[in-house]
């Protein structure tokens, strides 16, 4: 059996609204997302590889935008080996989909229909097994599936899947399923935090996750798999092809000044991430959210900054003094101490944030211009 | 402080003046003698004119000086020991009394510090809203109102707390601040929302355009694609039913043309008759006139055979009678016998008889043969009988015009047919030919292939119509993040407003909470005024959180509201909130002067004077002016 190296890559949601991020940041992003494909293609050239797998979820909708439809098809016919895509949860096959709207190029092949089918690839010395959503949602494909044995040929599956959640509506795997399929590599895709690569049985598997975060829960590095088979196993090695992260920093703002605690936490690259910094900690006035940003925009993609502080507990300790404040406090105190969540204890301390700002004729907690 | 002397050149008051000694000072005075202007007269030299309106019009309209002088005055008072003279005079119109002086009594010196603007509170101890709300008691207006600053005052003395905060403008700094972000249609959050619901009605308007195009382009494959089938299925339908017309019609015609050759066969066999029968020797005679004219030339005929000599010609008996009558005569000349010659004579008239009667009937005989043969020769035949046979033939000459007749008959009838046949054809042909109307598969395929480019073409364009309205409308992509964010905005205000309203309400509990504090003390002594005022009849007063009040009498259980009092028991109900708010409110100090302007009006003899001891008693601790119309 010779070598086979193949590109695995899922989840790339191309047109994705980008939520979190302003309208032109987010088109900022859904660009670079294209860039993605570019790089995608890069990279199965400069690794020579012998066959690229896309389980699923390339696409976020089935509204993809037409420009964005062009770029796929300009990049996947610049990829220099054959393409095989399995439709996912996300951009199921549908006779209106993207994938039978297109006129994909000849190195690609989809599955179409919602039951394992084989697609041959002699040139790599590989049997692709793959089936595609055809809704939102999938039962078991792989359940009592056994590929037929090959000499000298691997036998790899391709498929949008959620392992080890039986109660999957989008085509739950178990590894039983999997050991059993004499299948030597399973590239997945759905989930979107990468897996490493795994083993079961006779069979390999894995899935990359989302080559780039696209909002505060896939925050972090991310990456696409190389994946080399051979007749001593399977290997994997993970390639970033991403453009920007998604970064979370929570900083203690007790005693500090938040504008110099920010930059001595930050690292010197942020400036094309996106950043969401959560102040904690005490301090008696609320930082000013809109000054930070005024100062601290230029140095990030996007920032996204969230109040978490406390009063402090000495202004606390005033609760139940003799005064209006203190009766304001006390109330408050008794809330705080009968509140059961974050949220909830969030909110009390907003609202004593404002009450005493009000008292001590200070300035409003927060202050956004006129939308 | 103490108020010594006033001189006033203010509404009716023309240059007047008016002293006050220390403790209570009644001045008498009937109705619109100007108590009230003297009132207004002292709190403007302390404060200045008031230009705010007070019941629909402002001091500074109601107390120009009716003289048309300008407004002005002085005051005379002694405070911290001094004895101080305010003057306030107008230069400008529309700023009377602004002009202001204090200087200590007798002297050139002016009381240092001392302005127009802070004159009253440095004497009183208290701005004008507080003064007004506590020791200045006007006409009507001995009703308590908040003010923050007599909150504070008020909250100061049952407080153990050193801030100096009012409820009213701490909840209306945080009504601003909630009603920045929500005031019924108004603030920032119901714009947000606003522009967040006009950004999903126009999300779901492109989502609802997208997928509308995507089902359009669909239907316009499918009609396209239809179209396509149709227009081969037209094509072939057309030229089956064209080849179908058109061999239908060239057989009716082929048979028009066989039932026109038969027709002109026929014409030429009728003619040919004809011609037989004009050739023949009767042709010019029909039938029944041939038949008349030979039954009449047979009757003829028949008439001559009647006419014709029948038995002996006479002509032997002549040439017998006259070979006897030679024979006689020979005989005679012979034998001279007469009687020969007398029988050849008879013989001879014998034989003449015989003779002229065989010519006679030779003649008639050749007559009735000359014309028997005339007939016949007419005929061209030589006996009667063949009469039949011309007849017959003659006859037979007419049958077959007649048959050849019928026979062009029923082939003119065929050939009509077949050229109604063709007729026919041809209108169906026309009717199968017109593709567009008609009823035929190739018409019903035609209407359909262009019902169904009608479609096409009606999708086509509003498919462009709707690409050119996402066009316009934008990316739903760019919209969708947009709401997202708005969102998220419009989440972090209405967390700002929940934690200001439930700021609010606590601090709303918590000043209810105060004042329950403060009401009794406040309460107390109102109590106590009341019960000195009312000689005992009202032992308990209750003050509410807004100031308002309720009394107790004593045979009484229930407290009830001042509204439900008699208008003197009213007045000195708020007349003793009003008095124990000044002397709980009102600095410790040097005290402040009490202003009062008719407020014992309503009350009978017995209470005006437990009103008048009480307000003596609080005169041996603080000035008091009362004016009033009560001469007692």
């Amino acid at each position: 059996m010779r070598t086979v190296k193949l590109i695995h890559a899922a989840d790339f949601h191309l047109d994705s609204p980008f939520q979190s991020l302003p309208a032109s940041k987010a088109a900022v992003c859904r660009q670079e997302q294209t860039l993605m494909l570019q790089r995608l293609a890069e990279l199965a050239e400069a690794e020579s590889a012998d066959l690229m797998l896309l389980p699923g979820d390339l696409l976020d909708s089935a509204n993809t935008r037409g420009e964005t439809g062009e770029v796929l098809l300009r990049q996947l016919s610049r990829v220099p080996c054959p393409v095989v895509i399995a439709p996912g949860s996300q951009d199921w096959y549908s006779d209106r989909s993207p994938w039978a709207r297109l006129k994909l190029p000849e190195n690609v092949t989809v599955f179409r229909e919602q039951a394992i089918h084989l697609v041959s690839i002699p040139s790599a010395s590989v049997r692709v097994y793959g089936a595609a959503f055809t809704d939102r949602t999938a039962p078991a494909l792989l359940r009592g599936f056994h590929a037929e044995r090959k000499h000298d040929v691997y036998n790899l599956l391709c498929m949008h899947g959620e392992v080890g959640n039986p109660q999957s509506l989008c085509n739950p795997i178990s590894e039983e399923d999997l050991a059993a399929s004499g299948i030597d590599y399973a590239a997945l895709g759905h989930e979107h935090t990468a897996s490493g690569l795994r083993r079961t049985g006779g069979c390999s598997y894995a899935w990359p996750g989302c080559p780039q975060g696209r909002s505060f829960d896939e925050c972090g590095e991310r990456s696409v798999y190389v994946v080399t088979l051979s007749p001593e196993g399977c290997s994997l090695r993970p390639v970033s092809i991403a453009i920007r992260q998604y970064r979370t920093l929570d900083l203690d703002l007790t005693g500090k000044d938040p504008l110099l605690l920010i930059h001595t936490s930050l690292p010197d690259d942020s400036v094309r991430d996106v950043y969401r910094i959560t102040l904690t900690g005490e301090s008696a006035l609320a930082p000013d959210l809109r000054k930070l940003h005024q100062n601290l925009d230029e140095m990030f993609f996007s920032l996204h900054l969230k109040d978490r502080t406390r009063l402090p507990e000495e202004i606390w300790a005033s609760a139940g003094s003799d005064s209006l404040k203190g009766l304001f406090l006390e109330k408050l105190c008794s809330l705080r101490d009968a509140a059961k969540t974050d949220e909830e204890k969030q909110r009390l301390e907003q609202a004593a944030r404002w009450g005493l700002a009000a008292l001590t004729n200070g300035e409003e907690v927060a202050v956004h211009e006129n939308p | 402080m103490r108020i010594r002397k006033l001189c006033a050149s203010f509404g009716k008051l023309q240059g007047e003046t008016l002293s006050f000694h220390g403790g209570l000072n009644v001045i008498y005075a009937p109705n619109e003698s100007g108590k009230s202007t003297w009132c207004a007269f002292i709190r403007a030299m302390l404060y200045g004119i008031d230009s705010a309106e007070q019941s629909g019009i402002s001091d500074q309209a109601r107390y120009t000086p009716w003289s048309g002088a300008p407004m002005e005055g002085t005051m005379e008072v002694t405070a911290d020991g001094y004895d101080m003279t305010l003057t306030r005079t107008t230069v400008a119109r529309n700023a009377p009394m602004h002009e202001f002086s204090a200087y200590y009594s007798g002297t050139n010196t002016p009381v240092e510090g001392m302005t127009g603007r802070n004159c009253g509170e440095l004497l009183t101890g208290v701005n004008r809203d507080v003064f007004r709300r506590s020791a200045f008691i006007g006409q009507g207006d001995v009703v308590v109102k908040g003010n923050p600053e007599l909150e504070k005052r008020i909250q100061s003395i049952v407080f153990s707390g050193d801030e100096q905060v009012s409820y009213s403008e701490t909840a209306e700094k945080l009504q601003t601040w909630q009603r920045k972000r929500r005031y019924h249609h108004k603030g920032s959050l119901p714009a947000l929302e606003d522009e967040i619901a006009e950004s999903k009605k126009l999300l779901a308007e492109m989502e609802n355009s997208f997928s509308n195009v995507q089902e359009m382009e669909t239907q316009l494959a499918d009609a396209r694609q239809e179209c396509s089938t149709l227009e081969q299925q037209v094509t072939e339908a057309r030229r089956r039913q064209r080849t179908d017309a058109l061999n239908r019609l060239r057989e009716g015609r082929t048979l028009v043309q066989e039932r026109s050759d038969s027709h002109d066969a026929a014409l030429a066999e009728v003619s040919r008759a004809k011609d037989a029968l004009r050739r023949s020797d009767f042709g010019d005679r029909t039938g029944e006139e041939l038949r008349s004219e030979i039954e009449a030339d047979r009757r003829t005929l028949d008439s001559l055979s009647d006419r014709e000599p029948t038995g002996r010609s006479g002509l032997f008996p002549a040439i017998l009678c006259s070979f006897l009558a030679i024979l006689t005569a020979a005989f005679y000349g012979a034998s001279s016998n007469l009687a020969l010659i007398l029988a050849a004579a008879v013989c001879c008239v014998f034989a003449i008889f015989f003779f002229l009667r065989y010519s006679r009937m030779h003649q008639e005989s050749q007559a009735v043969s000359a014309e028997r043969d005339l007939i016949l020769r007419k005929y061209k035949i030589s006996v009667p009988e063949d009469l039949d046979a011309i007849l017959q033939r003659h006859l037979a000459l007419e049958e077959s015009i007649r048959l050849a007749e019928a026979e062009e008959q029923r082939s003119r009838e065929r050939m009509e047919n077949a050229d109604r046949q063709l007729h026919t054809l041809e209108e169906s042909a026309v009717t199968e030919l017109d593709f567009a109307g008609g009823d035929s598969e190739a018409a019903r395929l035609s209407r359909r292939l262009q019902q169904r480019r009608n479609e096409a073409s009606e999708l086509s364009a509003r498919i462009s119509g709707l690409n050119g309205r996402l066009s316009a409308l934008g990316d739903p992509l760019v919209l969708a993040s947009s709401i997202t964010y708005l969102q998220e905005r419009c989440d972090t205000i209405q967390a700002e407003y929940e934690a200001i309203t439930l700021a609010s309400e606590l601090l709303r509990d918590a000043d209810l909470e105060l004042k329950s504090r403060f009401s009794p003390e406040l309460s107390k002594l109102a109590a106590e005024y009341m019960s000195e005022m009312t000689g005992g009849r009202y032992e308990d007063v209750l003050i509410g959180s807004d100031f308002s009040a309720k009394a107790r009498a004593s045979d009484d259980t229930e407290a009830h509201s001042a509204e439900y009092l008699s208008a003197g028991t009213m007045d000195l109900l708020y007349l003793a909130v009003r008095l124990a708010v000044c002397e709980l409110a009102l600095p410790l100090g040097e005290p402040c002067p009490l202003i009062l302007d008719d407020v014992l009006v309503n009350l009978d003899n017995t209470r005006y004077e437990q009103a008048m001891n009480l307000l003596k008693k609080i005169a041996l601790r603080r000035q008091v002016i009362l004016f009033t119309c009560r001469r007692e």
